[in-house]
């Protein structure tokens, strides 16, 4: 079996809840270095998954790292803050980049990367894993087999009451924000599936955060022209994660809070007393589905699935979308 | 009131299968509508055996349906059973030449792509469908006259449960009565045909005796079509395990023949021979039996997963006081019943 020597940069909450868990299930994905400027916190996921972690040896600051000619390919789960100057230096020192999402602080930012990245033969990817998600690969299967006929329009929620501990979420400049954070996974996964978008519209406020917005209403106008709303709050008691998806012949709606995708479709017998619930998987198998598609991607050299380009047209619908709220008015893409 | 027609057997399959489905006032077929047909194909002996339907009454159905409209789709589905694959049955029993002759699909349930679907039924929590079932637009189940050493009869209700596409089945038959009902809700048949041309008496479904009826049953409703098959046959309604369930539980308002309006041929009953009553009951109790097995089974490993023994469970009940005692003991059993569904 081909081997990934990988180093994770940033032993977060991210790696530790969701990455490090997800690469105890991938063994073609060798860590060979963590780095974190905390230390108790590598010593902590060392203790929490010695599996993944047997073979790693701790470091403060990542670029050591990157001169060791043993490790291929960095995963950058830092704040996004820290993304873009630390895959422009991962690029330069030839290695295959796995980056959370967003993928930067700007598509200025972004354009740098993309940039440094031209002409090398080095995978890049993007962690949107929603696409990854058992929920949005049934959906989109269904989708392409024309299940739920043209699609009509679609709506997304993501509302929830943000961690007490959370910090650069908190602040726009860090790369906060109910929709730079965390409904770009909405807008990804909905574009993954509509394609490109051509306009955006919509509101964003401040209700309870000081620096950066926790409660968004956007819409989104696609080119094949299908409508789509994405409303998202930091500021609400209950937790939804939720897309619904409308076609002239049925519906489609994933919960992200369960394993569940409704499902209906007009006429059909199976249907006739209303929507069925099917079964998918965990949503923690996402993580552990992109990190087998980088591996993939790196190994086999393949073409990146989430390349940067995917990543930048997400960051410039958001960043139309803060112009629009500003301006009040409908921005194109 | 649901209606239902017994016609005689004419010697046409075709001009049998067009009375029987005029005499309920016709069956629609809309434009480009994929019509589903399940027939009991559930063993290798041939219809004239009395244990499968017959390909000349599926064939007949098909071109029925033909005329009523151009181009509808028309997929014939069965599953994996224990005595040989559905593409195995539907080799043997005449349905790919039929399908060649007809350009009509032919699916083995057990081998199509499938969703694994919440039903929070009456028995099953979750089941295994095939994506074809998601594209039926009507569902016709094409059933056999005949007999079941366990549930009575096997005709319509029965016929559904083929659409597990397990092929081994056999640990949902002490819970038949639930599955038939959850299954008969999740796919409700649009138009039911009971093939009774050959009957089957005595220890059905497989080892019984065919017997020459020279029927067939038709009707919209899969329940009323079994009340008036078991009347056929000489079983009252509430004497079949899984019409009992349904009237109780209030799934069906029929109750009885009276509520069914008969029409067709007069054709009196055939008393059709079963199993001796001791023997009825024996499988009756073994199926009871299995059950309570199950459960204390179930109740065991949930009890050991729990980590909760015995000595520990009781402890904590004499800690509840005499007063709770009961209700901890009950609310802890109620918990452990719950989880092991």
């Amino acid at each position: 079996m081909q081997k990934l020597n990988v180093a994770i940069i940033g032993c977060g909450n991210v790696a530790e809840y969701y990455h490090l868990p997800a690469l105890t299930r991938i063994p073609n994905i060798v860590v060979k270095a963590v780095v974190d400027k905390d230390q108790t916190r590598i010593a902590k996921a060392k203790q929490r998954f010695p599996i993944c972690l047997k073979d790693a040896k701790a470091y403060d600051d990542h670029r050591p790292v990157l001169s060791t000619k043993e490790i291929d390919a960095v995963l950058i789960l830092t704040p996004p803050s820290l993304h873009a100057p630390i895959a422009i230096e991962c690029i330069k020192s030839n290695k295959h980049i796995f980056c959370e999402k967003p993928l930067a602080l700007s598509s200025a930012e972004a354009i740098k990367i993309a940039d440094e990245l031209e002409g090398t033969a080095l995978t890049f990817m993007v962690g949107f894993n929603y696409r990854f998600m058992p929920h949005f690969q049934f959906v989109k299967r269904f989708l392409d087999e024309g299940r739920i006929g043209d699609i009509v329009t679609a709506s997304t929620r993501f509302l929830t009451r943000l961690d007490e501990s959370a910090t650069f979420q908190r602040r726009r400049a860090l790369g906060g924000g109910v929709l730079f954070e965390m409904a770009c996974h909405h807008i990804d996964v909905l574009k993954w599936i509509f394609g490109p978008v051509k306009a955006v519209q919509g509101m964003a406020r401040n209700r309870k955060f000081q620096e950066a917005d926790d409660n968004v209403f956007v819409l989104l106008e696609f080119c094949k022209g299908v409508l789509a709303s994405v409303h998202a709050s930091w500021t609400s008691a209950r937790f939804v994660n939720r897309v619904d998806i409308f076609g002239d012949k049925g519906m489609l709606g994933a919960d992200l809070q369960t394993s569940h995708v409704e499902t209906w479709i007009a006429k059909k017998m199976f249907f006739r007393k209303g929507p069925r619930t099917i079964l998918v998987g965990s949503v923690l198998e996402s993580y552990a589905n992109e990190l087998r598609a980088f591996a993939e991607a790196v190994l086999k050299n393949k073409e990146s699935p989430l390349s940067i380009g995917d990543a930048l047209d997400s960051l410039r619908i958001v960043e139309r979308f803060y112009v629009s709220s500003e301006l009040g008015c409908k921005e194109a893409v | 009131m649901e209606t239902v027609a017994v016609i005689r057997f004419d010697g046409d399959f075709r001009s049998t299968c067009d009375r029987a489905i005029s005499a309920i006032g016709g069956f629609t077929v809309g434009k480009d509508e994929t019509l589903v047909i399940k027939p009991n194909l559930g063993d290798l002996v041939p219809s004239e055996g009395g244990v499968t339907t017959s390909v000349e009454l599926v064939r007949a159905v098909v071109r029925y349906f033909r005329l009523q409209s151009s181009h509808p789709r028309i997929v014939v589905v069965e599953s994996d059973h224990p005595a040989a694959s559905a593409d195995e049955s539907f080799r043997r029993h005449g349905f790919e030449d039929m399908a060649t002759e007809l350009d009509i699909e032919l699916v083995n349930l057990s081998r199509e792509k499938s969703i694994l679907v919440e039903i929070n039924g009456h028995y099953l929590q979750k089941l295994t469908v095939p994506l074809i079932m998601l594209e039926c637009d009507k569902f016709i189940s094409i059933a056999k006259l005949k007999t079941h050493a366990a549930e009575r009869i096997s005709c319509v209700l029965k016929n559904q449960f083929g659409m597990i596409v397990q092929r081994n089945r056999r640990r949902y038959h002490p819970y038949m009565r639930q599955v038939l009902a959850d299954l008969s809700e999740l796919y409700p048949p649009d138009l039911c045909i009971v093939d009774g041309v050959v009957g089957l008496e005595g220890p059905g479904p497989t080892f019984g005796t065919p017997i020459d009826t020279n029927i067939v049953v038709c009707g919209r409703n899969n329940i009323a079509v079994d009340i008036v098959s078991a009347y056929l046959m000489g079983f009252p309604a509430r004497s079949v395990p899984a019409l009992e369930f349904s009237m109780d539980k209030g799934l069906t308002s029929i109750r009885s023949i009276d509520d069914v309006n008969l029409v067709g041929d007069k054709i009196q009953p055939f008393d059709f021979a079963f199993i001796p009553r001791f023997s009825w009951w024996l499988i009756r109790m073994a199926l009871a039996n299995e059950r309570i097995a199950r459960f204390v089974d179930q109740l065991l490993t949930q009890v050991s997963s729990m980590e909760l023994s015995l000595s520990s469970l009781l402890y904590n009940a004499s800690k509840a006081g005499p007063r709770r005692c009961m209700s901890y003991l009950y609310s802890k059993l109620e918990h452990a019943i719950e989880n092991s569904r």
